[in-house]
């Protein structure tokens, strides 16, 4: 199937957003988690086998300009909710990993009426423990090798020699940095309120989850959002750390395909 | 220059340094033994109240979650410090308000110590370091926003006197902002701002506030001052005067360079020890986007180069830490002064880490002993400014040009006749210098400034001026500190040839803030023209003592704390009082007896006793006890009768034979037993007796109100 690659610039309530949109069929919306998005990232490529997707950057990652009127992961999920009102996208499938499986989450919560489906990949955004009980380890605090040993199964394949990157790689590196900060430092990647409401996600939800994933345990965190989902189904992926999508794309995308042809059936 | 005394209250009692890997954030505290931290306290006030004494200005900062500071409330510790000094300028540089959740309440902080130091404060406001990102959990980004958003609250805060106002901000949120109380100071303390780079400068000169650099060297500090006069000179803003702009070093004075350069070392610890790793240092959004890609580059700018491996060389040369002996200090501090366009307070950090880690007891210490010599020496280094005339030859010599080119337009006001409206025997000059009648609005403050030159306010004052016969020693006024240049003759007099050694000129001068008058008299010059610059004209005469003369008086006066000896042209001494005082004649003349912590001093008027000084470190008068005599009897003292009304015979008998009333006795009217004709069964009035004879002079004590009040064991 030939796809077509097409990077654009989407004004949503007056916010800019770099989107990045590939292939054709179904809308999919792939929302990145504070890795950001990597456009040359394979997962993207599979994943536009089965439709049309939609990734934005959100405000202050990538190349998309910082939103005054955006500072919460609240206002991500009024924006993407806005978004696919502008679009007029109908029966999407809507993905997000970690940071961005949180502000799917949110947007569920809010609306379900242009979604077919949702996927949350490893996410974030509900309080479990108790207060002293901290859910996911405070990456502003750790030294940044244990950030990426606790986030990938396989650390060497996420550290990268800045000699060799460009200044704009470097820049989308310390945005994407920078705007986790922003959405994220508190409540520290969750939002208090947001368990008590997922029960109102109506659609058919899918949790997956890396088994190596040593950042937030599917054993534990995912169990728990499963529980608060109604029909939730909770999956594992083999040999994947926290970000399933970059360690085990195929078998990432392959999960989705089964998960729409469920759906579709 | 002022001169500010800033001291982090490290701890530094810690492990070695390879058994932590951060000494901010998360150094767990059992570190800390409250005990000594106890200790500690006492002692860093301590120093702050000597430097005090030393004329310097105190500065104050807080950091949280950290050994290198233990303030982590900047207005504790200033709170004490307001009541434990007098005179010194408190500047707490300064309260991080992007990190604190309520701007109200720092408002209300910085108010009740404005008010308790009488009006002494002076507020600082900062973003904070990277570190304390964690300990507020306050997110880095979008500091900028809150941090002016916190500001505009305070000020509104402090400026508002007609009761509550709103404020639905976006990061604040009050519906009744009133705070009581209000700053003493009107319409608000002097406000500081810190700037390490010069993004932010132009929005502090904007303001007209105090701009502060911390250890940024040459070219850091060039350019954040730089850009603070850009940005008013963009807008069309005043000239900022030189006290808008602040440095602050590691310094440390010796008597000769090495000491100075080992002391440097000390402080140095300051530097070595603050090991915090990166993510500690770079919270994201904390630093611009740009410098963080440099970073990861592996692009460190110099002046970082030399926090990572700090030595004494490279730092001294890049004007990092100023050190050595007096001399050699006042030239690196001019250097940078030069090299950045001047600066109006050098920010003193002078106990950042001195201790020494060798000694096993250095904790309740010698060192304390010593403290006071190493803060002397700070002194001298920051009097070295002003000290021109003498050994140094042709850098004195520039120097002097220097000043003279500042204090010149100020001189030159002063010789117009019509501004001086007839007092022109009495011609008072001033040169305030408190930086907050600089601000932002000098003329909705005081209409009769005017901004001369940089760091120059030329305030002429024809009914201000103080008459030596007004005995301005000791007064207190509330009104701002001056120079006062007198002249009893006409100027021209003082152009002898070959000079006179004669009083023509003398300068009062109140030293700024510090709440006494230092006088200088100045000898009129014995004439030596350097070769090739001649002076042109007497008045560079006297500037030149004006310029050189107050440092050095001050740090004398400020070392006594009083005026140890009398002055000969103002006060008599008390040698002199003894010397004409003719007690034979005057038979009745009571020596007062002197107390311990006294000087000998004339004190005419007794009105002023022990000066108003309150004893500086234990806070109270010192007390003066009644004379107590071993063994005696308290007796009801009554009126005079007896048997067979033998007592006013006696009375009768003993006027007389008009004995001698002499009593030399500290205390009289309690003391009861030496009258000449106390007898044994008599209950005796001496005063009756002796105010019949000849009037006595009332006790001081109040003991005359009721000759027959009970007394009790004297």
């Amino acid at each position: 199937m030939a796809s077509t690659t097409h990077q654009a610039w989407l004004t949503v309530n007056n916010v800019r957003l770099e989107v990045l949109g590939r292939g054709q069929g179904p809308p999919i919306v792939w929302l990145h988690g504070e890795d950001g998005l990597d456009p040359s990232a394979p997962f993207l490529e599979m994943l536009a086998a089965h439709g049309q997707v939609l990734a934005p950057s959100h405000p202050g990652f990538g190349h998309s300009p910082d939103a005054s009127s955006v500072d919460t992961v609240d206002d991500l999920a009024y924006l993407y909710l806005d978004l696919l009102a502008e679009g007029n996208l109908r029966d999407a499938v809507l993905i997000g990993s970690s940071l961005g499986g949180w502000i799917a989450a949110e947007m569920a919560v809010r609306s379900t009426e242009r979604l077919r489906g949702l996927v949350l990949v490893a996410p974030l955004g509900i309080k479990i423990g108790d207060r002293e009980s901290r859910d996911i380890p405070d990456i502003f605090a750790l030294p940044p090798a244990e950030v990426l040993r606790l986030q990938y199964r396989d650390p060497e394949r996420a550290t990268f020699d800045p000699s060799k990157l460009s200044d704009d790689q470097l820049t989308v590196i310390a945005r994407n940095r920078e705007a986790t900060a922003l959405y994220a430092w508190e409540p520290y990647f969750h939002n208090p309120k947001l368990r008590q409401r997922l029960h109102r996600i109506k659609v058919p939800t899918l949790l997956l989850w890396g088994v190596d994933d040593r950042f937030v345990s599917a054993a534990n965190y995912g169990a728990a959002y499963r529980d608060s989902i109604p029909g939730a189904r909770l999956e594992t992926i083999d040999r994947a750390g926290h970000f399933p999508h970059l360690e085990q794309p195929e078998a990432l995308v392959e999960r989705v395909r089964a998960f729409l042809g469920d759906r579709r059936a | 220059m002022r001169a500010w005394f800033f001291s982090e209250n490290a701890y530094h009692l810690l492990p070695d340094k390879s058994e932590y890997d951060s000494i901010r954030v998360k150094l767990p505290n059992r570190y800390y033994d409250p005990k000594i931290g106890a200790d500690l306290y006492h002692r860093f006030i301590d120093e702050w109240q000597i430097a005090e004494d030393l004329g310097l200005e105190i500065m104050v900062n807080e950091h949280h979650q950290t050994a290198t500071n233990l303030n982590p409330s900047a207005a504790v510790v200033m709170g004490a410090l307001a009541r434990d000094t007098r005179k010194a300028r408190l500047l707490i540089l300064g309260n991080p308000i992007a990190n604190r959740r309520e701007p109200v309440r720092v408002a209300e902080e910085m108010a009740m110590v404005d008010v308790y130091s009488r009006g002494r404060l002076e507020c600082g406001f900062v973003r904070g370091v990277p570190y304390e990102i964690s300990a507020g959990n306050h997110r880095p980004t979008r500091m900028q926003e809150r941090f002016w958003e916190a500001h505009d609250l305070i000020v509104k805060a402090w400026i508002s006197h007609d009761g509550p106002f709103n404020w639905e901000g976006k990061y604040f949120h009050h519906r009744q902002v009133n705070i009581w109380p209000r700053p003493f100071q009107e319409p608000h303390p002097p406000i500081w701002i810190t700037a390490l780079s010069p993004s932010n400068a132009g929005d502090v000169g904007e303001r007209g506030y105090v701009v502060a650099c911390f250890l940024t060297g040459f070219e850091g500090t060039q350019a954040v001052f730089g850009a603070y006069r850009a940005r008013r000179a963009e807008l069309k803003l005043s000239t900022p005067p030189l006290d808008r702009f602040a440095y602050a070093a590691l310094v440390y004075v010796g008597e000769t360079d090495e000491e100075g350069y080992a002391g440097a070392k000390k402080l140095m610890w300051y530097l070595e020890s603050n090991k915090v790793p990166p993510q500690f240092t770079s919270p994201p959004g904390y630093h611009p986007t740009a410098s963080t890609v440099n970073t990861m580059k592996g692009a460190v700018p110099g002046i970082f180069k030399m926090f990572q491996n700090p030595a004494l060389g490279p730092l001294m040369e890049n004007g990092l830490v100023f050190a050595g002996n007096p001399d050699s200090v006042y030239r690196q501090i001019m250097k940078m002064y030069d090299h950045v366009g001047g600066f109006g307070h050098l920010l003193i950090m002078g106990q950042a880490g001195f201790l020494d880690h060798d000694a096993a007891d250095h904790v309740v210490d010698a060192r304390l002993l010593d403290q006071p010599r190493d803060l002397v020496a700070h002194a001298r280094g920051r009097a070295g400014q002003d000290r021109l005339v003498g050994e140094r030859g042709v850098e004195a010599h520039a120097v002097l040009d220097r000043r003279v080119a500042v204090i010149r337009p100020e001189l030159d006001e002063a010789r117009r006749p019509a501004r001086v409206r007839g007092a022109r025997d009495r011609l008072g000059l001033g040169v305030g210098v408190r930086d907050h009648d600089l601000a932002v609005d000098p003329d909705a403050r005081r209409r009769d400034v005017r901004v001369e030159a940089p760091g120059i306010v030329a305030v002429l004052r024809p009914r201000g001026a103080i008459r030596l016969d007004e005995r301005a020693i000791g007064r207190r006024r509330a009104e701002p500190d001056h120079v006062h240049a007198l002249r009893r003759r006409p100027l021209h007099a003082l152009d002898v040839a070959g000079g006179v050694a004669e009083r023509r000129v003398r300068l009062l001068e109140r030293r700024q803030l510090h709440g006494h008058v230092v006088v200088a008299v100045v000898l009129a010059p014995v004439r030596q023209p350097r070769a090739g610059h001649p002076r042109q004209d007497h008045r560079e005469c006297l500037l030149e003592h004006r310029a050189g003369a107050p440092g050095v008086e001050a740090v004398i006066a400020d070392l006594v704390g009083r005026h140890a000896a009398a002055h000969a042209e103002l006060e008599p001494s008390a040698a002199q009082m003894v010397e004409h005082a003719d007690l034979a004649d005057q038979a009745e003349r009571r020596v007062e007896g002197q107390q311990i912590d006294e000087r000998p001093q004339a004190d005419p008027s007794r009105a002023l006793r022990h000066r108003g000084q309150e004893h500086r470190r234990r806070r109270r008068h010192a007390e003066r006890r009644g004379v107590m005599l071993g063994q005696v009897v308290g007796e009801e003292a009554g009126r005079i009768r007896g048997l067979e009304q033998l007592e006013p015979l006696l009375v009768e008998l003993a006027e007389r034979r008009r004995l001698p009333p002499i009593d030399p006795v500290e205390q009289p009217e309690r003391d009861l037993c030496h009258e000449p004709l106390q007898g044994r069964h008599c209950r005796t009035d001496r005063r009756s007796i002796s105010g019949r004879s000849r009037p006595r002079p009332a006790p001081r004590h109040g003991g005359g109100s009721s000759p027959c009040r009970r007394r009790s064991t004297a």
